[in-house]
């Protein structure tokens, strides 16, 4: 048990999980007082027949005010006003947000909007602007990675700025997760890899990082043993409803812990590499967790160490010499991004160079690596990585990452 | 039956406020001659947006440090006044106490910043080019087992650079250019 | 782990551990509009120094507080209405309470009457009548605690309430606010966390959400309770104490009290021993009963309780032997340091086999259907503190 000298711990949000868990939605909303919710969603969400799912579940029980499905990629300030507008037009009194992380991000501005009655988002920019409870907001993710339904933040880009605005409050928190395992069932099987390594790496980072706390800590090891069981399965059996469920939980499970305990340097040069490089997320994720293992091993390889349990069991562990278990644990890992390669029959990438775009040309050419970082310097996530990382070091990590190589451990640098 | 019921107002830490104004107008003053002195510092100042300005300090009436960059590329520092700066980027403690916890170094920078102790409002980016200002300035500052408790990894410069480097800004900290 | 087909969890308490978590109440208070908190403290807060280093860390803050020492003895209807009285006429917008058991209880009602405008709490019904969001509260939580402080359950006077909307939405567990060094409360509280954590591991409804607090409760409560024979009791073994039972708090939510818990509760009702010795001393059966119902300890409680090291070459087939061992060895050692004031088991406690018919007629009344069977063979278990491989 790490025990620091002061944690935070704290997650708000219900969750309601099960193969029939959007049947609650209507009973969830009358506790809560409202009768006429908005759905909010996006595009490809809609397009996919999710939003059918959900209305087909609910109507006959309660009065659905409308549905906005034009949510953008990046959530806007643009679109929280024209959908609060909605809002109002159409007399609702709640939000369910269907979707990934812009969808719940629009839906949480939104509802600063229609519960504070103003145009004005960014006067609630900042961290505890928003000081009282608002609108009830139920949130249903449809993939099995961002976590974002339990965090207390949200960040909308300014466009006529061109600005990324964070708004952070306790009264963000949705007042509960609806996890269903018919959202995730028909997912392809890239997007099911790569969301499920998305949280993977939520969990690992959390644990290994510096803001960790007992409490992430168990949510963390949880979250990664169920995804180390259950991917696999989920692989070779796309329509394994109770494994679609356990990744959905796996996913609440590690945004639970990030969204207390932070994460590290995968996600800072995730970050930097979907800004400047276009590519997903999740794949960013896969492809960085074992270099971030690696690059921090002289800080936190005891942490690395633990995880061989949730991924290979308590015998494995007992087994392992402890100074092998690190290593044996970034072995496993990178194993397993092999095995999700295969897979995908190569669609998943392992490394940099195999990344490609949508019309098939390299999304990463190695000449783009010093962008990447400069992006990664602005980003914040490297506060909570146990090692500082310059230029220098950036460039090692992608070039090691480029080739598919493992780091060699002899060139980081460390402290006198 | 009879309750006692007593107010009690919020008093001050006379003792610790000034401790801090004190740490924070140093501070402040060396990040100006920094700006002025190490090479590194200047090119992270010359990518910030002109006009940029940024606030540490402790959150609501606490003592701050404000510094803003002006035409000449250089940060300048603006005094304690939180409203001098006009854009600003705001890291503030959440409590005084947790401000003097890092600034007599019982606790790293680093893990303040993992223990929930500061908030940073405004740009991210921003705050990341400030943190490495702010650790640099703090590896010229101070001796080197009280800078290795304030940044992760300490560096490895060259003696001479360094400590030239440093002579200039503690002469340009106590004089104030 | 085995998923359950249904799964609901909620916990909205956020826990602030650890040095100087007092100053961080004002950032929290801001962050939810609080500016005139009430206080409820019990007598000894002034005598411990605990008031000071609260009120030191209000210092330099927005925060002005209003404080009242409610009486140690019985929560009347009457108190509840006075306090709620200063809270409406003062002017306070959260409660803050410094101080466990009873007293959170009195501020739960407290809130309820505030926050709904009801002046009788018991008009919302016994499970989960309360529709609203409640006035903010924080918990200043002791070492000295009943393991309730932090759930959604009060039960005072002839008031039974459940209802996740009365737990705190802060806990703060401080070195200068855990309390006074006594073994004998830490004790208490420590078993309490303990049993509440065990039991959450091995029931059926366990579940991801709920090991994030049952696994902390064990690991807390064995850490505080193995190092509680230093005397005086050791400051981190106080925080963990105190920290246990939040999270025994945050099990127990807004549910139902499990079988354990209920089968303490008649035991404890003989007056021959204490609800938590009640609990510690069913604990072990308690482990090996489960595991011969679900098949298998999990390995998380194993590693709860013994470390992940030590734990961790334990085929799956001996792990609840050994965790029933564990609490044995635990509670043996406790009953040692006590000088046998802490009972290892019913018959320490004065229990003799013909006892057990009437406990277990006391718990049928509140058991569900196919309990009764189940207490009974923990019972038997218990009166010698044996292990039973078997589990029947």
């Amino acid at each position: 048990m790490h025990m620091p000298a002061y944690f935070e711990y704290g997650c708000g949000v219900k969750i309601v999980a099960g193969h029939d868990a959007l049947e609650h939605i209507p009973e969830m909303l009358a506790r809560l007082g409202a009768k006429r919710p908005l759905i909010v969603t996006d595009p490809g969400v809609a397009g996919a027949g999710l939003v059918d799912i959900l209305t087909a579940a609910i109507k006959d029980r309660i009065t659905i005010g409308g549905v906005e499905d034009g949510v953008p990629p990046d959530s806007s300030i643009q679109t929280v006003v024209a959908i609060a507008e909605a809002y109002r037009r159409q007399t609702c009194d709640a939000l369910i947000a269907i979707g990934g992380g812009s969808v719940l991000d629009t839906a949480k501005g939104v509802n600063i909007l229609v519960s504070e009655d103003s145009d004005d988002l960014l006067a609630f920019r900042g961290s505890g602007t928003v000081k009282r409870p608002l609108r009830p907001l139920l949130a249903v993710p449809t993939t099995s990675g961002t976590g974002s339904e339990t965090t207390l933040v949200a960040v909308i880009k300014d466009e006529t700025r061109h600005r990324k605005m964070a708004f952070a409050s306790p009264f963000l928190i949705p007042d509960a997760a609806v996890l269903d395992s018919r959202m995730t069932l028909n997912l392809p099987p890239v997007i099911t890899a790569s969301t499920a390594m998305d949280a993977m790496t939520h969990a690992i980072e959390a644990y290994t990082c510096l803001a960790k706390n007992p409490l992430s800590d168990v949510g963390a090891l949880n979250a990664v043993k169920l995804i180390s069981r259950h991917l696999p399965q989920v692989m070779a059996t796309p329509e394994d409803a109770e494994g679609r469920l356990a990744l959905a939980l796996a996913a609440t499970l590690a945004g639970m812990a990030f969204g207390n305990s932070m994460v590290g340097m995968v996600h800072n040069i995730g970050h930097a590499l979907g800004g400047v490089c276009g590519v997903p997320h999740g794949s960013c994720m896969a492809m960085l967790l074992p270099y971030g293992l690696e690059y921090n091993h002289h800080k936190n390889g005891h942490l690395t160490a633990d995880l061989l349990v949730p991924l290979a069991g308590a015998d494995t562990y007992a087994r392992t010499p402890p100074e092998r278990r690190a290593d044996t644990v970034i072995h496993m890992i990178r194993e397993l991004n092999e095995s999700l390669h295969q897979a995908c029959e190569g669609r998943y990438p392992r490394f940099l160079k195999e990344v490609r775009n949508a019309g098939g040309a390299q999304a990463v050419p190695r000449d783009a690596l010093p962008r990447v970082v400069r992006a990664a310097l602005d980003d914040a996530a490297i506060l909570f990585n146990p090692e500082d990382l310059d230029y220098d070091d950036y460039i090692l990590v992608l070039e090691h990452a480029w080739d598919g190589r493992p780091l060699d451990r002899s060139l980081i640098r460390r402290g006198p | 039956m009879a309750l006692t019921y007593r107010e009690i107002k919020p008093g001050r830490k006379p003792f610790k406020r000034t401790y801090l104004t004190v740490m924070l107008w140093v501070m402040g003053r060396a990040v100006q001659a920094a700006s002025r002195v190490d090479r590194e510092v200047m090119q992270e100042v010359s990518e910030l947006p002109d006009g940029f300005a940024f606030a540490l300090g402790i959150v609501a009436r606490g003592p701050h440090m404000v510094l803003a960059k002006r035409e000449d590329g250089r940060l300048h520092y603006l005094g304690q006044q939180l409203d001098a700066a006009e854009s600003p980027l705001r890291l503030e403690f959440k409590h005084l106490e947790s401000g003097f916890l890092t600034f007599t170094f019982q606790e790293k920078t680093p893990v303040a910043v993992a223990r929930d102790r500061l908030v940073v409002d405004g740009e991210a980016a921003y705050a990341c080019a400030v943190v490495r200002i702010l650790d640099r300035v703090q590896v010229y500052l101070l001796p080197k087992p009280l800078a290795k408790l304030a940044v992760k990894r300490y560096p490895r410069w060259p003696f001479i650079m360094k400590c030239y480097n440093r002579t200039r800004i503690y002469w340009r900290t106590l004089l104030g250019y | 782990m085995q998923l359950p087909d249904q799964l609901e969890f909620s916990c909205p308490v956020k826990l602030l551990y650890g040095r100087r978590a007092l100053e961080h109440l004002p950032y929290e208070f801001g962050a939810r509009n609080v500016r005139r908190p009430l206080l409820l403290s019990d007598e000894d807060a002034v005598r411990e120094n605990r008031m000071r280093a609260l009120t030191d860390a209000l210092r330099a803050s927005e925060i002005e507080l209003g404080a009242v020492e409610p009486p140690a003895q019985g929560i009347d209807l009457d108190l509840v209405h006075e306090l709620a009285a200063i809270y409406r006429d003062r002017d306070h917008d959260a409660l803050l309470v410094m101080g466990g058991g009873a007293l959170m209880d009195l501020a739960k009602l407290v809130n309820i009457v505030v926050s709904t405008g009801q002046d009788d709490p018991a008009g919302f019904g016994a499970s989960n009548g309360i529709a609203q969001r409640l006035k903010p509260m924080a918990l200043i939580a002791p070492a000295a605690a009943s393991g309730g402080e932090a759930s959604g359950h009060v039960k005072a006077d002839r008031i039974e309430l459940q209802s996740i909307h009365l737990m705190p939405d802060l806990a703060v567990i401080d070195e200068r606010t855990v309390g006074a060094p006594d073994q004998k409360a830490v004790l208490n509280a420590g078993l309490t966390a303990l049993a509440f954590g065990v039991e959450a591991m091995l029931g059926a409804k366990r579940n991801p959400m709920v090991d994030i607090y049952a696994a902390n409760a064990v690991q807390m409560a064995m850490a505080a309770l193995q190092s509680a024979a230093e005397m005086p009791v050791a400051l981190t073994t106080r925080m963990l104490t105190a920290s246990a039972t939040v999270m025994a708090g945050c099990i127990l939510a807004g549910k139902a009290p499990g079988k354990l818990h209920r089968l303490g509760t008649c035991l404890a009702a003989t007056g021959r021993l204490s609800f938590s010795e009640a609990l510690g001393v069913l604990l072990p059966a308690a482990v090996t009963l489960e595991a011969h119902k679900h098949g298998r300890v999990p390995a998380r409680l194993l590693s709860a309780l013994m470390g992940l090291e030590r734990s961790s070459g334990t085929p799956v087939g001996q792990r609840s032997l050994l965790a029933a061992t564990a609490l044995m060895s635990l509670l043996n050692d406790l009953y040692r340091l006590t000088e046998g004031r802490l009972p290892r088991n019913l018959r320490d406690a004065g229990f003799e086999p013909d006892d057990l018919a009437a406990v277990c007629a006391a718990f049928d009344e509140t058991a569900g259907d196919g309990d009764q069977d189940a207490a009974m063979v923990m019972l038997q278990q218990a009166l010698d503190g044996k292990p039973n491989q078997s589990g029947c």
